[in-house]
């Protein structure tokens, strides 16, 4: 299942690629009721923007899918690009030219064989300008640009993750993807990308621009596996324990600081777990340790921070109308011990 | 082990489960329902009987070693019932360990269908038992304010699914903001996270697209009172699949129907009138879907959270 953004136009009235003109128009006028500005059932779940974006695809799709020349001229562009964009591995191309573009796949193969060093194959972008009447209506998707995103790459941080190897792979639940062209495609993930044809400078739609092509970043459980010193789940085993022997309450006069660190001696002495605190009270774990270790620039605004700290108060039974302010008036300071743990 | 959830209060998630358990005793199941609406406890009231002496809370409290003790007869044959906590302190929130306790001994009850009423509703304990049962089932009404829960709670749902699957710092991490509403990593459905995922690590992404791939809860729209109203469950699923990438599984619709809260009124069980009525008629359709599944499920084996 795809963002509805990254659907093609058949994806998008969710038919096949054989779907008949009655198929097409059934299922857009159902589509219409279910995305209709007054429709319950997108309620608070599509922004007024996005079901505008919805709505409009779904026109463009059904104008262009019932319209036989240009659904012909669609198919084409289609065809062009991964057939592993389609869920049941058939296009609209016919299975001649689908043969022959698995040949070429397999040569290219041959040609890399280890691709895996490799850098990526450029993405042709540019396509050779299509009659001017055609680029507008088959246009196929809406992709996101592929601008490389955000994404921290994930500093190597020390190893608080569990080896990757102890997680239960559900191996058997994985989608069946139909692969037929690919079947000779070594299985390590492999990017899409490789499937494109780029030994011979075909126009490529757009829609081949999805597939993440941010640089491959480094997997960190990998690198680091040494053994699972602070696993959160250890937490659970610790509350049996916590009644044995608790850390005495810590005393709170008029010159006691109020920060992180009494939060922290104070949770402990209530034999609290960061884990037990965060299941209460649903704030992160992440805000949660943040707070006690004054991360203040990894905390969400200030109004959410109070209502976490009062939150925070009630459960270790603290005073929140002596906590709550001085801790606010400490972050407005801009004190804290950024990132140190 | 069948939980009947929804997200939103006063949508029929108690009546509907005492209905659908007395239609499958009626079919020669031995059913038990167990009220695990922690603090809002009233399936014993949909059923007709007074509150029983035994209850959740006795073995929460470790009052009661056994789970099997605090089932009591709810005066049906073939169904039995576990009734819901009555304490007012904080029961919502049982202990983490506690929980794992109560699922244990859920699962292991002698019973053919174990049907839980869940509260209201997007708190961890509503979630886990949901992902804990083997069929989940979503109740809805033709009411944005229902819609607005569930989809909430189906959300919810989903990224529970993931943190506990998850052990892997970062993306825990990311689970957890998509959790906030407001987050600021712009999280808003399944398919934001998978894609961040992707990024960072792509085996894990297309694993977490076949975890959503495969999470399927059912769907049962209630209150229904005109046709426009039963078209809302196709298009529920359509939009569900659209926007959030979950697949629902539609049983059916159920009529809105004076005979029901009459029935509670006159402290009977509607299933338990031999009237046929279109209500009547819609939960034993209903009924014979969840079989339906069942059965598929005996078959094929269901993956679930285990916790």
């Amino acid at each position: 299942m795809k963002d509805f953004r990254e659907q093609n136009y058949y994806e998008l009235l969710e038919v096949t690629v054989h779907a008949s003109q009655q198929e097409i128009e059934d299922s857009y006028r159902q589509a219409r009721r279910a995305f209709a500005s007054d429709s319950v059932a997108t309620y608070a779940l599509f922004s007024p923007e996005e079901l505008v974006l919805l709505r409009r695809r779904i026109e463009e799709a059904y104008r262009v899918l019932t319209d036989a020349e240009r659904r012909r001229l669609y198919d084409r562009e289609l065809s062009r690009l991964d057939s592993t964009q389609w869920p049941d591995g058939e296009t609209p191309a016919d299975t001649k030219q689908q043969e022959q573009r698995a040949d070429e796949q397999r040569q290219q193969q041959e040609q890399e064989p280890d691709n895996e060093d490799q850098p990526r194959l450029p993405l042709v972008e540019s396509k050779p300008p299509p009659p001017a009447d055609e680029v507008a209506e088959v246009d196929p998707v809406v992709t996101e640009p592929a601008e490389p995103v955000e994404s921290e790459p994930v500093e190597s941080e020390p190893v608080e993750s569990e080896p990757v190897e102890s997680e239960p792979v559900e191996s058997e639940s994985a989608e069946p993807e139909s692969a037929e062209p690919k079947s000779g495609e070594p299985k390590s993930g492999e990017p899409e990308t490789v499937v494109l044809e780029s030994t011979k400078p075909e126009p490529v739609g757009p829609e081949s621009v999805a597939p993440p092509a941010g640089p491959a970043l480094p997997r960190v459980e990998k690198t680091e596996s040494g053994p699972a010193t602070d696993a959160p789940s250890a937490g659970e085993a610790a509350s049996t324990r916590q009644e044995e022997q608790l850390p005495p309450l810590p005393r709170i006069d008029d010159d006691t600081p109020i920060d992180g660190e009494l939060l922290r001696r104070v949770r402990l002495a209530r034999g609290l777990e960061l884990e037990r605190i965060a299941e209460i009270t649903k704030i992160s774990i992440y805000y949660l340790r943040n707070l006690e270790i004054e991360d203040f620039t990894n905390l969400p605004a200030r109004v959410y921070v109070r209502g976490y700290l009062k939150q925070l108060c009630s459960i270790l039974e603290l005073d929140a109308s002596r906590i709550v302010d001085a801790y606010l008036a400490r972050l407005d300071a801009g004190g804290g011990r950024e990132g140190e743990g | 082990m069948i939980a009947v959830g929804g997200g939103k209060g006063g949508i029929g998630k108690s009546l509907l489960t005492a209905n659908l358990g007395v239609c499958f005793a009626r079919s020669g199941k031995r059913v038990v329902l167990v009220d695990a609406d922690l603090g809002g406890a009233n399936l014993h009231t949909c059923l007709g009987i007074d509150l029983p002496a035994a209850s959740l809370s006795d073995f929460v409290q470790r009052r009661v070693a056994n789970l099997e003790d605090v089932v009591v007869d709810s005066g049906i044959d073939g169904l039995g019932l576990i009734s819901g906590a009555q304490d007012f302190l904080g029961s919502a929130n049982i202990k983490y360990t506690q929980k794992l306790r109560t699922l244990r001994q859920i699962r292991r009850l002698q019973a053919d269908v174990i049907l839980l009423d869940l509260g209201s509703g997007t708190s961890f304990n509503v979630l886990d038992f949901f992902l804990s049962s083997h069929l989940g089932i979503v109740i809805i009404v033709p009411e944005p304010t229902s819609l607005e829960n569930s989809y909430r709670f189906l959300r919810s749902a989903f990224y529970r699914l993931l943190h506990h699957r998850e052990s892997a710092r970062p993306f825990l991490e990311i689970i957890e903001q998509a959790m906030l509403p407001n987050n600021d990593k712009a999280i808003r459905t399944p398919h934001d996270i998978i894609r961040l995922v992707g990024r960072m690590d792509p085996e894990r992404g297309d694993r977490y697209r076949a975890w959503l791939s495969s999470f399927r809860p059912l769907l049962v729209v209630n209150q229904v009172r005109s046709p426009e109203d039963a078209e809302l469950g196709p298009a529920v699923l359509l939009a569900c699949r659209k926007y959030l990438g979950i697949e629902l599984d539609l049983l059916g619709h159920i009529d809105y129907g004076d005979n029901v809260w009459q029935a509670v009124r006159t402290r009977t069980v509607l299933m338990m009138q031999d009237v046929e009525s279109p209500v009547t008629q819609r939960i034993w359709h209903v009924a014979r879907q969840i079989e339906k599944r069942m059965e598929s499920l005996e078959v094929a084996g269901r993956e679930r959270l285990k916790l």
